[in-house]
């Protein structure tokens, strides 16, 4: 029981940084249909961006900010340079665009950083230990959680309450719509790209704070977790990338921890083949919305 | 493209350097046109086909670095027989078609000799020297069965993760461990294997695998992994697992965050500096095999790095280039007694060599093809690499 | 002649291979209603859209008040007093009512109270299903919403495109009158439909758009029904 327990509050902690994490990639799809697979390499960005603010230095909390402020930056500058060049441009070729942005990004710290992890020292805080009885819980595990629900929440209330919000919900239901209501759409999808790219940061600070380290691939198996659970969730569905993340986090810790032995190496794909098979029985995910066809 | 474009390039940096630097150039190209065998006034040609910018690269750049001083250090000395060494090194970025390409021009401008890269794609070019009938090193692949799948032209110059998976058996037997508690990836050969070499020497030795665990490399959360060795009653008296990084740092810390104490012995892949930031809590104590101690901890290593630091104004980017640094002085003291460089000569005094450098004790096995090579045991002090009394070469090895 | 406050000219549109307008030239003065008129694919949605900047001319001019208007980038169209009441309304079905009409307004705080409480008035159904989502109300009330959308902004001149498509005739009624009411207020209106004879009943002027190009134009009183139902059946060519 006791056992149990840990491992729901592990899944429900990897679940946290996972939703925050897919919200990111669901905006992006949400406002634009595009699907950035160079999303992971904002998580590495983060990453190296407290990497050499440490060196340099600064404080965790000051690295950490840097950090989720480096990547939110360094979306919009996608944006800038690839993405709106290419609006015109098909779904596969955006989708193309952002591979091979990836790709170029990863190359880019392999050469003039170095290919192999560097690593963050992180501050003891982040690895204490709270006792509840039998249940051992590091303060990370919480703090993640708590960070990730906050996180979620501001957004939510953002999306919600504030002007801009309005508009973005609105333009990832109907772009020309909103435009014809006045709202520049220069100004929308800068900005989701901006929020975007936040939330990659603080999934991205979350992530370092449990790896303590960051490599060229870092956001190999962030981007991945991250389609999965976007696709999950349902493609375009914002409350679907928040389910999927954690759906997801928890299918991921309760097949490592009772999968039996010769089995646990399949994890990954029997998580797959599940998703798959709700896939089929589901095809437009948990939250997706069946397209409508205009004629 | 590739002899079309050196040419070239060359008679660019004639026209651009000064004639003496040209001078020195120009033996080196003319032997590359030729592309026969290497006489005594031409340069003995090594190739390396090296990842120098992928996923291997932590390990083939400082093995040219090191290669490359030995290199210099012997044609300053007067070379080899008379002759001078020349190091072709080409980045193949880790990528098959690429490997091959590189490797099959390196031994059609005469390369005698080849070092292997680190990475998958060694195999083929083992097979492509030994197609060519030169010798070949596995470079910095520790794997025991390299030798084998790249085929008769290849040797190990190095330790292999046999004698990993002995020593570190035998060094916990050694500590009173009774129990062992091993945590395998199926993603590698390496990560899959050595829990086996373990198991197989620790349990000969009388002791008992417990329980036997799994992980995904790269996984970036082991979290419900850690849960259940916390969970293990009762605790086994060691952990083993050939995990590195940046999946330690992750692994220890949540490891020593649930408050599992047991300690934790490892494998070569955490010779690493990033290893010392996942800070004291996590790491100390854990105790790893690898092919060298670091420079910090050796005499031997610290002095080669200093000679280093001497000749090219920097540190060699990782303690790796101690062993390219040895596998050039192990094929120049090859060369040297065969008494010519003739790729069967060198073939045939690969199998007979005994050495020592900077890095140790090599004797090679004429009959595995792998050196008798022991390796050392590293120690974390808090954050701080340290090196325990260096290990003797296992009495008896795992089956590879 | 003052200078009119839409005008179109000489615009053709192609995509790709299809030729949606062909040298289409019409005038729309302040304070008009202004009705097109035309079969399916007649490029009436075409045209509203390409006046709206939604689309860019592939030749030809369109002006509003005077200066051209910004093809391609119809948030700078709006923001100079223009608004289209797209075919099949497109109101943010997920979003509540009243979301949608903050969409309308460029305002926020004091000025975006006023002008709900403006919009609630003038629709009081609105007022009570604010907070419900618009995907919910009926097809007659997402038409007023997407009209009190459009009025949010309190816009010169607004355009309608089949507004009364899918709608019981008692609402029909309804919406005309509103759009006649407006003109009163000194809205111009531009209003797509293929029900001629009411379009022809409610507008000032009229233009008959056939496979493209316009066939007929003239003042909407003048303008025979057996001109226009030939074009609609394909009689005459």
């Amino acid at each position: 029981m006791s056992q149990f327990l840990q491992q729901l509050l592990n899944g429900l902690s990897l679940g946290s940084i996972y939703a925050v994490l897919s919200l990111g990639l669901a905006m992006i799809y949400g406002t634009l249909g595009i699907l950035n697979f160079a999303y992971g390499e904002l998580i590495t960005i983060t990453g190296y961006t407290m990497y050499f603010a440490t060196q340099a230095g600064l404080s965790f909390a000051a690295a950490a900010a840097l950090g989720a402020i480096a990547a939110a930056v360094a979306s919009v500058l996608m944006q800038q340079l690839v993405f709106r060049p290419l609006q015109r441009a098909g779904f596969v070729t955006l989708l193309f665009a952002s591979f091979a942005l990836s790709e170029v990004l990863q190359g880019v710290f392999r050469q003039a950083v170095s290919p192999r992890a560097k690593g963050i020292p992180l501050p003891d805080a982040l690895s204490n230990t709270i006792v509840l009885g039998t249940l051992r819980i590091s303060t990370l595990t919480i703090i993640t959680f708590v960070v990730a629900i906050v996180a979620l929440a501001v957004f939510a209330v953002f999306m919600r309450r504030s002007r801009a919000g309005l508009h973005m919900r609105a333009a990832a239901l109907d772009l020309t719509t909103t435009r014809l209501q006045g709202v520049s759409a220069g100004r929308v999808i800068l900005l989701a790209f901006a929020l975007s790219g936040t939330l990659a940061g603080i999934a991205g600070v979350l992530w370092i704070s449990r790896t303590a380290t960051v490599t060229p691939s870092t956001g190999a198996t962030p981007i991945l977790v991250g389609f999965i659970a976007v696709v999950l969730g349902g493609l375009g569905s914002t409350v679907g990338a928040v389910v999927g993340g954690f759906a997801f986090g928890l299918l991921e810790v309760f097949l490592e921890a009772y999968l039996p032995l010769g089995v646990v190496p399949f994890q990954f794909a029997i998580a797959l083949v599940a998703i798959s098979v709700l896939l089929y029985v589901r095809p437009e995910g948990l939250f997706g919305k069946a397209v409508e066809v205009k004629v | 493209m590739r002899l079309r474009f050196r040419p070239a390039l060359a008679v660019i940096a004639c026209m651009t350097l000064a004639v003496t630097a040209c001078g020195s150039i120009d033996p080196g190209s003319s032997s590359t046109a030729s592309g026969g065998v290497t006489g005594s006034g031409g340069p003995i040609v090594v190739g390396f086909p090296a990842d120098l910018s992928s996923t291997y690269a932590y390990y083939d750049v400082p093995m040219k670095e090191g290669a490359q001083m030995a290199v210099d250090e012997i044609n300053e000395a007067g070379g080899v027989l008379g002759s001078q060494l020349k190091l072709d090194v080409v980045d193949q970025r880790n990528d098959p078609a690429e490997s091959s390409k590189v490797t099959q021009q390196m031994i059609d401008d005469g390369a005698l000799y080849l070092i292997g890269s680190t990475g998958d794609v060694v195999t083929a070019q083992g097979q492509l020297a030994c197609a060519a009938g030169i010798p070949i090193s596995t470079g910095d692949g520790t794997s025991p069965v390299l030798v084998n799948d790249m085929g008769t032209c290849a040797y190990q110059l190095i330790m292999n993760d046999t004698v990993q998976g002995a020593t570190v058996a035998k060094y916990a037997l050694d500590q009173g461990y009774t129990t062992a508690l091993t945590v395998a990836s199926p993603d590698y050969p390496y990560t899959a294997n050595l829990p086996k070499y373990f198991k197989s020497i620790f349990e000969a030795g009388g002791g008992k695998v417990t329980n036997e665990e799994s992980y995904k490399i790269a996984a970036g959360d082991f979290s419900a992994l850690v849960t259940k060795i916390a969970n293990v009653n009762p605790q086994p008296s060691v952990i083993f697992t050939p995990m590195y990084p940046p999946d330690t740092q992750v692994f220890m810390k949540q490891l020593r965050d649930a408050g599992v104490t047991t300690p934790v012995l490892s494998t070569d892949g955490n010779l690493d500096p990033s290893l010392a930031d996942a800070g004291a809590k996590a790491i100390d104590g854990m105790v790893y095999s690898a092919s060298v101690c670091p420079a910090s901890a050796d005499p031997k290593i610290e002095a080669f790095y200093t000679s280093y630091k001497k000749r090219y104004g920097k540190d060699p980017s990782s303690v790796v280039a101690a062993l390219g640094y040895d596998e050039i002085k192990i094929l120049a003291d090859v060369i040297t007694k065969s008494g010519k460089a003739d790729k069967q000569a060198i073939m045939d005094g690969f199998k007979s060599v005994s050495y020592t450098g900077v890095t140790g004790q090599s004797t090679m096995d004429p009959d595995t093809r792998r050196v008798k090579k022991a390796v050392a045991l590293i120690k974390m002090v808090k954050t701080k690499f340290t090196c325990l009394p260096a290990p003797e070469f296992p009495a008896t090895l795992p089956a590879p | 002649m003052s200078e009119p406050l839409i005008r179109v000219a000489g615009v053709t549109v192609r995509y790709g291979a299809v030729t949606a307008l062909r040298d289409v030239s019409i005038e729309v003065n302040p304070g008009e209603i202004v009705a097109v008129l035309g079969p399916n694919g007649a490029g009436k949605s075409t045209l509203m859209r390409t006046i709206a900047g939604v689309h860019k001319p592939t030749a030809g001019q369109v002006h509003l008040a005077g200066a051209p208007v910004e093809s391609g980038s119809p948030e700078r169209v709006a923001r100079r007093g223009l608004r289209l009441v797209p075919e099949g309304r497109q109101i943010f079905g997920p979003m509540t009512v009243e979301e949608n009409l903050r969409m309308g307004s460029p305002d926020s705080g004091a000025a975006l109270h006023d002008q709900l409480d403006r919009a609630y008035e003038r629709f009081p159904i609105l007022g009570e299903r604010r907070r419900q989502a618009a995907g919910t109300l009926s097809g007659g009330e997402q038409q007023m919403l997407a009209i009190a959308r459009a009025l949010m902004a309190a816009p010169r001149v607004i355009l309608y495109d089949e507004p009364s498509l899918g709608l019981a005739p008692r609402i029909v009624d309804q919406i005309f009158e509103l759009i006649v009411g407006l003109r009163d207020e000194g809205v111009t209106s531009v209003v797509v439909e293929q029900n001629a004879r009411r379009a022809l009943a409610m507008s000032d002027r009229a233009y008959l758009l056939a496979a493209g190009s316009v066939k007929a134009s003239g003042r909407s009183a003048e303008m025979a029904e057996s001109d226009i139902a030939g074009h609609y059946f394909g009689t005459q060519r």
